[in-house]
């Protein structure tokens, strides 16, 4: 599945969501500010991913691929991520704009810089470990 | 049509008693359990239910879980959060280690468990929840701390939860048993038993099939109207 079919089905998983118009939908569309979302709606997002794509996405692996590659640098103190995990959030989300994402960053914050594109992408990863897997 | 119920914690007293009132009712009902798998094999021989083994303290085994319900059912209906337990031990002799398990086995399960549940509900856009308090969480009784705590919790995690997910049509309530003839109260020591006696009006324990019919009226199209309450089975005390 090519990255454009990917974002048609993301799109219209989104749009069931929160009930937008699917043609206001863009990759670069804001899920939280734009959008609606809230974290509910992405409990409801994600598991519909799931279903439409037949993988699992785990709304903490996204953490845990941090933290094994930090090592045994902190990821985050009292809820705020530490410079290098900041490296490694701005490394991991190209879609969001550097300035969206500065150090200081608290674990609250984040989700307020998805963007539908962070959801295709997610996918995008998850159905290429998922061929990996079946060779 | 048959709903699609799911008892944590199945194979106890409480468990099997509400495992038993919905299969009575012909619902289709799946159940975990812990380590007594004797009894769950039991209970699944005696009700057809399905048993389901997990430790619900751990995420993994909470998926493989959730994932195991969702192949064998296409909806959840029902979800009862009625695992449990407690050690009978005084403020003074908790350890940090007991205060954990007993935190991690009546909250974190719950919390566990309703996430990888609710999601299922929430794509459906309806559901009910269940969670099992206990009045050592609701008066002042000689219980141990830890146990009174955690089940004081459970009507936070009720209230909170319900207002999250009331728009999508899901009920969430929690059911407060007082001191039963069977599971967790039959640890109560004696006196203690005798104290609550004199107070409570039944002059009684209460039986599981009292709390498992409050658990079963809670779960049913007549408790529509019925959201982030807290529904008192003691005998009144």
């Amino acid at each position: 599945m090519n990255r454009q079919e990917i974002f048609t089905n993301v799109r219209s998983c989104v749009a069931e969501t929160v009930h937008v118009a699917i043609d206001n939908i863009r990759e670069d569309s804001k899920l939280v500010d734009e959008l609606g979302i809230d974290s509910i709606d992405l409990l409801d997002l994600t598991f519909q991913l799931e279903q439409r794509f037949n993988i699992q996405l785990s709304p903490g692996e996204f953490a845990n691929r941090a933290k094994e590659k930090l090592g045994d640098t902190p990821f985050e103190i009292k809820d705020v991520y530490t410079p290098k995990a900041m490296e490694y959030i701005r490394s991991a989300m190209p879609e969001v704009p550097l300035a969206e994402l500065p150090d200081g960053l608290t674990r609250q914050e984040l989700p307020r810089r998805f963007r539908v594109a962070t959801m295709v992408n997610l996918v995008e990863k998850a159905l290429g470990a998922l061929e990996k897997k079946n060779g | 049509m048959a709903k699609t119920v799911l008892v944590t914690g199945g194979s106890g007293a409480l468990g099997k008693a509400l495992v038993t009132r919905f299969r009575d009712a012909g619902e289709r009902v799946f159940f975990t359990y812990h380590k007594n798998e004797k009894n769950a094999k039991e209970i699944t021989e005696k009700t057809g239910a399905t048993a389901i083994q997990a430790d619900l303290t751990r995420a993994e085994d909470v998926a493989r879980m959730a994932s195991s319900l969702q192949a064998q059912s296409e909806s959840i209906d029902v979800l009862i959060n009625n695992a449990g337990l407690t050690q009978v031990m005084p403020f003074a002799l908790i350890e940090e280690e007991d205060w954990d398990f007993v935190i991690n086995t009546n909250l974190k399960s719950m919390f566990l468990t309703t996430k990888a549940i609710a999601r299922r509900m929430i794509a459906a856009r309806r559901g009910v929840i269940i969670n099992i308090g206990s009045i050592a969480g609701r008066r002042l009784l000689e219980v141990p701390v830890h146990y009174a705590t955690a089940k004081a919790a459970v009507c936070g995690f009720t209230l909170a939860l319900a207002k999250e997910l009331a728009r999508y049509n899901i009920r969430v309530n929690t059911v407060i048993p007082g001191m039963l003839a069977d599971g967790v109260s039959s640890m109560v020591p004696e006196k203690q038993k005798q104290e609550y006696l004199k107070y409570c009006a039944a002059g009684r324990p209460g039986e599981m099939s009292e709390v498992a019919a409050a658990v079963f009226f809670l779960a049913s199209d007549a408790a529509s109207y019925i959201n982030a309450q807290e529904i008192c089975v003691d005998g009144g005390i």
